[in-house]
């Protein structure tokens, strides 16, 4: 990314003249409100900036997401600038009133005829000093100014006003600041952005240099002729950036890394990216679990059951007693930190259920299974490992389709492990142990891609 | 057309002997009349009807872009209201619109004046115990509308605290625009001046008028000219507590008759000190069928001005004078007897007091032998210097009432109003007249956009005017278009 600062646009007088059309037409836009007491429209007589404004970039970013193209602070500084505005407005303020009050109560005044002074106000000397924050996204440019030190004169030619219309100015500096140049600002932006104002504004030949100079500024896709003046590396990155994109290989052009861009997430890496995802049945798969058919499935069956399924864990990895139940809260506790990424304090849930060591294991079962019913009342899909037939279809499917777990959307009752689990530990250790569940509140809602909201994790 | 309600409501004024002359609200209502009338916006219909001698109701339909309407109650325990009350077919034109004002000179009704009149007048008699009765009933009037389908209510109190002040509260809800406001009026009329305290809740407006009556007793001598005139001084004074938006203003007006003619004639001149606007008209009622006003504005700061022309033209039954005034009885305006509602008859029947008959003068001369020679030539010889006067007084008063009687006897079927403003570059339009028990008004306003039309004056400039833009439209031009247009049906029973 390169731009430039043009500083020959304020050489000559032609920016005031553009400035001072731009402050017409936004001071008389037929979208707001028009105020009862102004007569006539704003007129602004003379813009004067003698100094060009001072630009420093205190911070450039050049963020991940889909629509923004940077984000950036600078400070602007302006020096001795003057403004002069002009209006008429209406000085029989009992006559506004009059209007606004239904005739049937209003009293009949005599002679009560309308009175408009034209009015004059200049400033004069202004200082500007301030700190903003520049986004620029595809469809404009948004800036918030943060730190703004202004000063200036103000000289009104109704002497009677001057001091309440200079006090009522200042406090109403802030809403100009937050409210108005953004909007300004952005209108404007948009304009360039989508080529319309190219169209719609017509700048006459007076004032061509500064026609050339908007058009350039429009062009925020690059043209040939900005080749010649970019940097031969960075042309070189970039090139290889757009090649890295556009191959259809379903490898990753850099084997060892999820992208090539940073922050970006390319299709060919998904899988990649999925298996580092904390869930359970992905862990299962990023481990080195010997699976003599998962070499036989592809990677869009991977793909699949990850938006599918609902953070499982098939059986033959409980089968084979890969995981400990430490591990398996380790993950959960993970995961339940990625969906409720907006309160740090909310703590899961944990639903324990405590077994008393003198039972055997077939009656732990049962009282296992009673716990569960009585405590939360769930449904449970008790699909013993003798009840479920595996079908022959199901040979090329992932493995942990043939789950046995009990599924229901909130609740992740895995009584197979506890089973295997129990039955393991019943007869090493001798210990009363925990079922345990997490209430994952709508984990797919919740979920967060990192493409949406904040970069994806690498970890 | 004035509607059914203020009809209603002048009725009130008239039957509690409430003057609305006196107000300063209404010291230019003359020339407001005759410039800046109400033109219907719409198509519009208004039922009244006097259900009992006490309670009125109204019905008001429009449409603009779509039907709406509103419901309008009255009830008054006024006595006599339905004397005053006419419904359309009877009412006579010129009591159903707003014309031009005739004044009556204000007299001072106080208990020593009174005491020097003559005792056999009794209709002044009548009227000045009704004025200053012990046996003084408080009277009062409500009224209350409502809008649909926008559902804003209006409603007014009225109420006669004693026979010199009234108290007067109006108030508007409006649901949509989260909009009340009320109004409250106080009013002291003691003839010679009218006070009035006003606040409204509208900007916590606060306002005191005043309006004082010069030449209020007809003369201190009995040898002075018949007095017809009238000099009134008025003021307000207005602040806007929330905004601290102040206003004032002060008017004179002189009311006189031509002593030619005996027609009358208004001049006001107003200024507003705070923002120097000074504006003075000139309406006279120069015939029994045509009325005409001036208003010339002028701004002392900005240099601005403004001229203004009015005119009303009538339109009498003709052939049909003479066989309605004998046969149809009830088409007659309200009479004498019955309504002081032209005072000016009792006006100048007191006038009349002050002045030395010629005939009874001559009259007295042979019945007063006893008096002394030298003295009775003395008399003679005085009654002989002043006659001409006298003789010359009696003719004006004379015309003047004959003008008055002529105005008031005559049957009107229609009227056209013209008003146009230079600086506005604006023509309004309006007739009004009925047809078949209905009063209809229909007019328009329109508004010259393109172009410097010539100085619209005179009235056949006018119609050069309208031709001209007409033939304008026809070319695709269009420098004239009607920015209103309306016609208002009202039917009473």
């Amino acid at each position: 990314m390169s731009f430039r600062f043009n500083e020959a646009v304020f050489g000559d007088n032609s920016f005031n003249e553009r400035i001072r059309e731009k402050l017409s037409t936004a001071l008389n836009s037929p979208s707001k409100k028009k105020l009862d007491i102004l007569k006539s429209g704003i007129k602004v007589q003379k813009v004067d900036f003698p100094t060009i404004p001072q630009l420093e970039i205190l911070d450039l970013d050049i963020i991940t997401q889909p629509k923004s193209l940077a984000k950036g602070i600078c400070k602007i500084s302006c020096k001795d600038a003057m403004l002069r505005i002009q209006t008429v407005i209406e000085s029989n303020l009992l006559l506004i009133n009059e209007q606004d009050t239904p005739s049937f109560t209003m009293p009949q005044l005599i002679n009560n005829g309308s009175f408009t002074i034209p009015i004059t106000m200049t400033f004069s000397s202004i200082e500007l000093e301030a700190i903003t924050n520049i986004f620029v996204k595809n469809p404009g440019i948004g800036i918030s100014f943060n730190d703004v030190d202004l000063d200036f004169k103000f000289d009104c030619s109704v002497k009677i006003l001057q001091s309440t219309i200079e006090r009522r100015l200042k406090e109403s500096m802030h809403v100009v600041f937050k409210d108005v140049l953004p909007s300004l600002i952005f209108n404007t932006s948009q304009n360039w952005f989508t080529n319309r104002g190219e169209s719609t504004s017509t700048i006459p030949g007076k004032r061509e240099h500064h026609h050339q100079q908007t058009t350039m500024s429009r062009n925020v896709i690059l043209d040939g002729s900005d080749f010649q003046e970019l940097s031969p590396i960075n042309m070189l990155r970039l090139s290889s950036i757009v090649s890295s994109r556009s191959t259809l290989s379903l490898h990753s052009t850099v084997m060892n890394s999820l992208s090539a861009i940073p922050g970006c997430l390319e299709r060919q890496n998904l899988y990649r990216f999925i298996s580092r995802m904390p869930s359970l049945n992905n862990y299962y798969s990023s481990q080195s679990f010997p699976q003599p058919k998962s070499s036989t499935v592809s990677s869009k069956q991977l793909v699949k059951p990850f938006y599918c399924s609902h953070n499982l864990l098939p059986k033959t990895v409980l089968d084979s007693s890969q995981y400990d139940l430490a591990t398996i809260t380790k993950i959960q506790s993970r995961l339940f930190d990625r969906s409720n990424s907006n309160d740090d304090n909310a703590k899961p849930r944990r639903r324990k259920i405590k077994c008393k060591k003198t039972r055997t294991p077939s009656n732990l079962q049962s009282q296992g299974e009673q716990a569960v019913d009585d405590s939360t009342a769930i449904e449970t899909v008790t699909s013993t490992p003798v009840q479920t037939p595996i079908p022959e279809l199901e040979e090329q499917s992932p493995p942990y389709l043939k789950t046995t777990v009990s599924i229901r959307d909130k609740y992740v009752i895995p009584e197979k492990i506890s089973l295997n689990l129990d039955s393991k530990k019943d007869t090493s250790k001798k210990k009363p142990f925990y079922f345990i569940g997490l209430n994952s509140q709508e984990p797919s809602n919740n979920w967060k891609w990192g493409m949406e909201d904040s970069p994806p994790p690498y970890h | 057309m004035l509607p059914y309600m203020d009809q209603v409501l002048r009725a009130f004024y008239q039957s509690t002997h409430w003057s609305t002359q006196n107000s300063y609200e209404d010291i230019t209502a003359t020339s407001r009349t005759l410039l800046d009338f109400r033109i219907p916006s719409a198509i519009h219909l208004q039922i009244s009807n006097k259900s009992t001698p006490n309670t009125f109701n109204s019905l008001d339909f429009s449409t603009r872009s779509r039907i709406n309407g509103s419901l309008s109650y009255l009830y008054s325990d006024a006595q006599q209201l339905e004397k005053f009350m006419r419904n359309s077919t009877d009412i006579p034109l010129q009591d159903a619109t707003e014309t031009y004002r005739q004044l009556q000179p204000n007299l001072n009704f106080s208990v020593s004046s009174a005491n020097t009149l003559s005792s056999d007048n009794t209709t002044v008699d009548n009227d000045k115990k009704l004025l200053h009765d012990s046996k003084f009933v408080k009277k009062s009037l409500y009224y209350g509308r409502m809008y649909y389908p926008s559902s804003d209510l209006e409603a007014m109190i009225i109420k006669r605290l004693s026979p010199q002040t009234q108290f007067m509260l109006k108030g508007v809800s409006s649901f949509k625009e989260s909009l009340n406001v009320l109004t409250c009026y106080f009013q002291r009329d003691s003839h010679r001046n009218l006070q009035e305290w006003i606040f409204s809740t509208s900007d916590l407006l606060c306002g005191y008028r005043v309006l004082h009556n010069f030449l209020t007793t007809p003369s201190k001598f009995n040898t002075s000219l018949y007095n017809n005139s009238s000099l009134s001084l008025g003021a307000e004074f207005w602040l806007g507590l929330v905004s601290l938006s102040p206003g004032c203003s002060t008017t004179l007006r002189y009311y006189t008759h031509s002593t030619n003619t005996g027609r009358p004639l208004t001049l006001t001149l107003s200024w507003n000190p705070l923002f120097g606007h000074i504006s003075s008209t000139y309406s006279a009622k120069t015939g029994t069928n045509s009325t005409f006003c001036a208003k010339y504005d002028f701004n002392l700061y900005s240099i601005e001005s403004n001229l203004s022309f009015g005119c009303e033209f009538w339109q009498k039954k003709h052939h049909l004078l003479e066989t309605n005034k004998n046969n149809n009885d009830k088409l007659e305006p309200i009479s004498d007897e019955l309504v002081d509602i032209n005072p000016n008859s009792r006006a100048t029947k007191l006038l009349h007091e002050n002045v030395p008959d010629l005939n009874s003068a001559v009259n007295d001369i042979p019945s007063t032998l006893d008096i002394p020679v030298h003295k009775q030539k003395l008399l003679n010889d005085l009654t002989y210097a002043f006659s001409s006067s006298l003789r010359k007084i009696d003719e004006e008063r004379s015309t003047i009432e004959k003008f008055d009687n002529k105005i008031n006897s005559s049957i009107f079927t229609s009227v056209w109003k013209l008003s146009t403003s230079l600086r506005d570059k604006t023509l309004k339009l309006l007739w009004e007249g009925k047809w078949r028990g209905f009063l209809i008004s229909a007019g328009t306003e329109l508004v010259f956009t393109r172009g410097f039309q010539e100085s619209l004056s005179d009235d056949e400039k006018n119609d050069n005017a309208i031709s001209i833009s007409a033939t304008d439209t026809e070319n695709g031009n269009i420098p004239v278009f009607p920015a209103k247009f309306g016609i208002q049906f009202q039917y009473s029973t």
